[in-house]
């Protein structure tokens, strides 16, 4: 049985539709991530979830138990839902101290003093929070609030843990590190996760399954990889990864193939959408499956280096043709001058 | 004969002795009823600084009554006292104003309670209306100045002295009279009508105000300040007990009896016929009428008394003895009442305003 | 909260708010005062004050002041909000707790100070008489009472201005300063049309204020002659020689017809001043904009003002406070005394009216302070039809000057029996203080609430804390400070008050505020003088601790 299933819901805020009918199911002990640019929605289907919004139509089940039911008016208050909730602010008490912000949960549920003392001491020690128990929130740095949130929202057990991009407030480099814990951890506690960030990589980096969200609506569903190496729409091609963007008109196609061409150029490729021939297209090629090769035959384009840029772990260099202008990576800065650049036909998705 | 003299003697000793007796006994049985009521609410024009001797010495002989006295002017006192009693909330028991007119009207409405003081026989005849409303002080209506910057020649000793000064030194007195507001004023309007009734050239002497801009006031207080700091070197109707008490304190005040007459008016006193503590302010009349009481009253608020049997000059004799025909006393009784009537009232408002060209 | 106990708060609030309305309403169409038997329904009274030419003169005398005074404080305070907000003026730091101080002051206790300074035989004209040879100004004169309605509203135009300058973002100066701008042209080109919104917010408040004077216009107007509708209102209490409660009712509601449209008028204005607020940014420092040689014209210019509304008043006062005699003729040095204050004692009312001071504004606040955190909860986190209704409440005792106010409490004790008993207590004057003043209470409240960001409720909500507990919990305790910021300057609003007792003065509610005005009439001014030191002594102190402690003074 899943553990949290979400049907259909709907919700409009002011003059704006943010959701248009989503659903979801989430197994236990998966980590699900929602994913999408501001305004897709994803938080608000948190916040549905947690029941801090209420959605205009839908259904909301928890572990078999209806906590939401639009068409019946029915609804079951945030307080009485017993799930765990990670806000982006982390909302960490400024005026209780670490322990009390942690013990809180327990307290509530009259949990006796001596086992809160213990199950609060576990938590913060696996959290690496044991010597900051009594420090207050003005005393500890983002990672350590971040973390007094975590502790506070697992320490009560709660069957699904709703976390609202959580390490968006951390520095880059410290969001590296903190999401390979934090999945380490969500897996090592066992409880499913409803997961919401807008940052791909991480998406990918923390879910077994990723919800991709566009105003409102899902627009692709699937495991990291898919998502990753077989998007369904132009929206999750790009959104994805690093792309190169090729603009033009359906030269031919046959079956799943299609030769897209420009101004000056031609090129196979995957069709993934309807297209007859004449139409107007979109290619997407990853910048990491392009690459300069000067005896490459098929999808050959000969293009004039613009610029080289280097990135520290590469250069990445910038060639045209005509009003074609694609990003390259490679080993080392190359002179002026004309360059074969290779698009294997598997590369490149046509929309 | 002598036999009968005797007995008749013995027989009027007797009855005055149980005439006396009875009294003492009404006075005793008054205050123990006074001492169950225990408190006194009183509503009062007259100046804290003047009553509080007073106070104090009632305090001393009735220590258990405990006494709220109100400092109110004349037009609050008649306000109050009329919206609290018709919408049946707790109002004054003692009622006691210097705007005379305003305190009968009152009493002739009926909120007046019938009751015969002991001292009535040591009180003028004028002086008290059907047992109920009782002038309590003789008190002349006065001109004050500032002794400092008002050359002694300016200084009028007589009303038509001041009208003949407005005409002949208009400069000296350029914005520096000060007099009250009839309008917002009891025993302002009590004071002028009276005059008009008494001085044939008032009007003149109100345009006379009118053309050195004299200022308008409500209370004695306001203008003796400002008499005193200079703004004003000269105010006109002044209830002259408050100039003799803040003379004490300021010296460059100076106080002018007119010569040609003086009114004297009398502070009068009614007991609420709805009060709650009857008692206590029956022994409160009493004791202002009383000889003690109105000797402290003479002697050390400065508030002329109006018993015969008080020493000194700050009496009604004193008064009599300085001024003897020029004091023209203003009767308790509904004479003045005619002035009150709305019409005659704006009347005189419209004419007084167009005088002093305001 | 529970809905019930939030309705109920609001259904409290329209109690207290339409009860007194109501009673002016129904008074003012009534031929009598309302417990004369034979009054009967009439329109009489509105056809006797709206023709009366005393009420024509009085309407157009309070329309000269507003706009005279709103043409003085509006840019005088937005000149010195962006001096001090925006430009590295000497001294900022210090200065600005002065320039609130007038808030504080009540306005009788400031309108007396002046009398005595500058007034005709004030120690200051005299002063200047004997070099001139005369005074050149009239204190009790229409551009008197002008200029000084103006100087000391100068206060409130500056906060808004100044929390409006202070939420731009300093960049858009920056930007204007690296074209080349300097810095009166910024101000004049960058700064104050973006604030705009808060300047216009300004004006239309100190334009409501102006209808809503007493105390000066009472001290300067009226020996000029001048009449202001609050003071033509109070005069009317004597005119027919009976009480004229229904012509007094009739000129409150002509002063709530004028005031009601401006309140509204300014609500709107403030949902569109934080419209260019640019908050946020890196939080960097912010380079004041600087001034140059014009640091000490800017600073003289600062301190004139002060000098002019705060330090020659208070000197006023606190000099007749100690003098036996004053004005012209007298040598100060040989009148000093503090008999004044040893008098005092000697007044059991006066004393007594010291102590309810304190207690209406210690603890009388405090109680009031917790009213309207109940009402502010109730508002809190609800959408509803209800909240909205509450808004527009609260606009109708902004729109009421505390004279009126406090009338209107008189009648309504003198009107329904049970409570008439209550009317001699301070009950009746702490109840008339909490509505005039729940506007303001109101806005404290919630300024503290909006501190609490949401997401310190919800975590509790979702962690499984009811709503009665996250109040508990959460909201409390974190606007613990705010609430005690909120009960000190209530407090000094309370101690300063002085209209809204006038009315309801008598033995058990005296409060220093409303004994000064009854003073005033009789002319007392020694006991007046020691009074308003003592009472600007207490503002003074609290308003010192209030600044300890970090009370913000911004509402």
């Amino acid at each position: 049985m899943p553990d949290l299933t979400v049907s259909n819901i709907e919700k409009q805020l002011g003059s704006t539709q943010v959701l248009r009918g989503v659903s979801l199911e989430l197994q236990p002990g998966e980590i699900l991530a929602l994913l999408g640019p501001s305004g897709s929605g994803k938080t608000t289907i948190l916040r549905s979830v947690a029941g801090l919004e209420r959605p205009d139509q839908g259904q909301i089940t928890i572990r078999g138990k209806v906590v939401f039911d639009a068409s019946r008016g029915f609804e079951i208050p945030a307080e009485k839902r017993d799930l765990g909730l990670v806000f982006q602010s982390y909302a960490v008490w400024p005026h209780r101290s670490v322990f009390e912000n942690v013990a809180y949960g327990l307290r509530l549920r009259r949990v006796s003093d001596d086992e809160v003392r213990k199950r609060v001491g576990a938590v913060l020690e696996r959290l690496g929070l044991g010597p900051f128990a009594e420090r207050y929130a003005h005393q500890l740095s983002g990672g350590q609030q971040q973390r007094v949130a975590l502790a506070r929202a697992i320490v009560y057990n709660p069957p699904i843990l709703l976390l609202d991009e959580p390490l968006s407030n951390l520095d880059a480099k410290l969001r590296d590190d903190a999401r390979a814990w934090l999945r380490e951890l969500i897996k090592q506690l066992g409880n499913s996760a409803l997961y919401v960030t807008h940052d791909q990589t991480e998406a990918l980096a923390i879910a077994d399954r990723v919800l991709l969200l566009d105003r409102g609506r899902i627009q692709h569903e699937g495991t990291p990889e898919q998502i990753y190496g077989a998007p369904n729409t132009l929206f999750s091609a790009e959104f994805i990864g690093s792309n190169n963007r090729f603009e033009g008109t359906i030269a031919e196609t046959s079956g799943e193939r299609a030769v897209l061409s420009g101004n000056g150029w031609s090129l196979k490729g995957n069709l993934r959408e309807r297209k007859a021939v004449g139409d107007k297209a979109t290619g997407v090629a990853r910048l990491e499956r392009i690459r300069i090769a000067p005896n490459a035959a098929e999808n050959c384009l000969s293009m004039h280096l613009s610029a080289n840029l280097y990135l520290g772990e590469r250069w990445e260099h910038l060639l045209v043709l005509g009003d074609l202008r694609l990003r390259v990576w490679g080993e080392k800065a190359l002179p002026e001058g004309d360059y074969s650049v290779l698009i294997p036909a598997d590369a490149l998705w046509i929309f | 004969m002598r036999k009968l003299t005797f007995s008749a003697a013995v027989l009027l000793m007797m009855a005055a002795l149980t005439g006396v007796g009875v009294a003492a006994e009404t006075a005793k049985a008054t205050v123990a009823a006074a001492q169950k009521e225990g408190k006194l609410i009183i509503y009062s024009s007259t100046d804290s600084a003047s009553v509080e001797p007073l106070l104090q010495d009632f305090k001393a002989l009735f220590p258990f009554l405990q006494v709220e006295y109100n400092d109110l002017n004349t037009t609050e006192v008649y306000n109050r006292f009329l919206a609290e009693s018709a919408s049946g909330a707790g109002t004054a028991d003692f009622m006691w104003s210097s705007a005379m007119d305003l305190q009968l009207q009152l009493a002739t409405k009926g909120n007046a309670l019938t009751y015969a003081s002991p001292e009535n026989s040591s009180l003028p005849s004028w002086a008290i209306w059907q047992n109920q409303a009782y002038g309590t002080t003789f008190e002349p209506v006065s001109i004050a100045y500032n002794k400092r910057l008002l050359p002694a020649d300016a200084v009028p000793q007589s009303h038509a002295d001041l009208v003949r000064l407005l005409k002949q030194k208009p400069d000296v007195y350029k914005e520096k009279i000060a007099t009250f507001d009839p309008e917002k004023s009891g025993v302002g309007f009590l004071m002028m009508t009276q005059d008009a009734k008494v001085f044939p050239e008032f009007w003149d002497l109100i345009r006379g105000f009118g053309a050195t801009g004299a200022k308008v006031y409500t209370s004695t207080g306001a203008m003796l300040e400002k008499v005193g700091s200079g703004e004003h070197t000269l105010a006109y109707n002044i209830i002259g007990s408050y100039v003799l008490l803040r003379q004490k304190k300021d010296p460059s005040l100076g106080i002018v009896l007119p010569k040609d007459y003086t009114l004297a008016f009398s502070r009068i006193a009614f007991i609420s016929k709805s009060a709650r503590n009857p008692n206590a302010a029956k022994l409160f009349l009493d004791y202002i009428l009383s000889k003690r009481g109105q000797t402290v009253m003479s002697e050390k608020a400065l508030v002329y008394s109006i018993r015969s049997d008080v020493p000194g000059t700050i009496t009604a004799a004193g008064l009599n003895k300085e001024l003897g025909k020029a004091v023209k006393p203003i009767a308790v009784n509904t004479d003045m009442l005619a002035g009150l009537e709305p019409t005659k009232r704006l009347d005189f408002m419209k004419q007084w305003k167009e005088a002093l060209k305001r | 909260m529970k809905a019930p106990l939030r309705v109920a708060a609001i259904l409290a609030v329209a109690l207290i708010v339409f009860g007194p309305l109501g009673l002016i309403i129904y008074q003012s169409v009534l031929s009598e005062p309302f417990f004369s038997q034979t009054a009967k329904f009439s329109l009489e009274a509105y056809r006797f004050v709206l023709s009366d030419s005393g009420f024509h003169s009085a309407f157009g005398t309070s329309l000269i002041v507003s706009l005279g005074m709103t043409l003085i404080a509006v840019p005088l305070g937005s000149v010195l909000a962006f001096l001090l907000a925006r430009t590295d003026l000497p001294g900022k730091s210090w200065l600005e707790p002065w320039l609130l101080v007038p808030i504080f002051l009540s306005p009788v206790v400031l309108a007396f100070g002046y009398v005595v300074a500058v007034g005709p035989v004030g120690f200051f004209s005299l002063w200047i008489k004997s070099f001139l040879g005369r005074i050149p100004w009239n204190l009790y004169s229409l551009a008197g009472l002008i200029v000084i309605a103006g100087l000391t509203h100068v206060p409130h135009v500056f906060l808004y201005v100044s929390s409006g300058l202070r939420s731009l973002d300093p960049s858009v100066e920056e930007a204007a300063r690296v074209a080349g701008a300097g810095v009166w042209r910024i101000a004049a080109t960058v700064s104050l049309p973006l604030v705009a919104p808060s300047i216009l917010f300004s004006a239309a408040l100190i334009f409501l204020l102006g209808f809503e004077l007493f105390g000066l216009p009472l001290v300067l107007g009226d020996p000029a002659g001048l009449l202001v509708l609050t003071t033509y209102l109070y005069k009317l209490t004597n005119l027919l020689g009976t009480p004229s409660y229904h012509l007094m009712a009739v000129v409150a509601l002509a002063v709530v017809a004028l005031t009601f449209p401006l309140v509204y008028l300014q609500r709107r204005l403030l949902r569109t001043a934080g419209r260019f607020a640019v908050i946020g940014g890196k939080g960097q420092a912010v380079r004041p904009l600087p001034l140059h040689f014009m640091r000490w014209p800017a600073l003289a210019l600062v301190v004139l003002w002060l000098a002019v509304t705060v330090v020659l008043p208070l000197i006023g006062v606190g000099l007749r406070s100690i003098v036996s005699q004053w004005g012209e003729g007298i040598r100060l040095s040989e009148v000093l005394t503090l008999d004044h204050f040893r008098e005092l004692q000697g007044h059991p009312n006066l004393v007594r009216g010291i102590l309810n001071t304190l207690l209406i504004g210690g603890v009388g606040g405090a109680l009031s302070v917790a009213f309207y955190t109940l009402v502010a909860l109730s508002a809190h986190r609800w959408q509803s039809r209800w909240t909205s209704a509450l808004d527009y409440l609260v606009m109708i005792p902004r729109a009421l000057p505390g004279l009126i106010v406090g009338l209107a409490f008189l009648w309504l004790f003198l009107f329904f029996k049970p409570i008439a008993p209550l009317r001699t207590t301070l009950f009746s004057l702490w109840l008339a203080y909490t509505v005039v003043w729940l506007a303001y209470g109101l806005r404290l409240i919630s300024a503290s609430l909006l501190q609490v960001r949401p997401e310190l409720e919800e975590a509790a909500q979702t962690i499984g804390a009811s709503p009665r507990r996250v109040m508990r919990d959460v909201t409390l305790p974190l606007i613990r400070f705010g609430l005690i910021g909120s009960w000190l300057l209530v407090f000094m609003m309370f101690v300063r008050e002085y209209s809204t007792g006038v009315y309801l003065l008598g033995p058990g509610t005296e409060v220093i505020g409303s004994l000064i005005v009854s003073l005033w009439g009789t002319g007392a001014l020694d006991l007046i003088s020691a009074l308003s030191v003592i009472e600007v002594a207490l503002v003074g102190l609290i308003l010192m601790v209030a600044l300890r402690l970090g009370v913000k003074l911004h509402a």
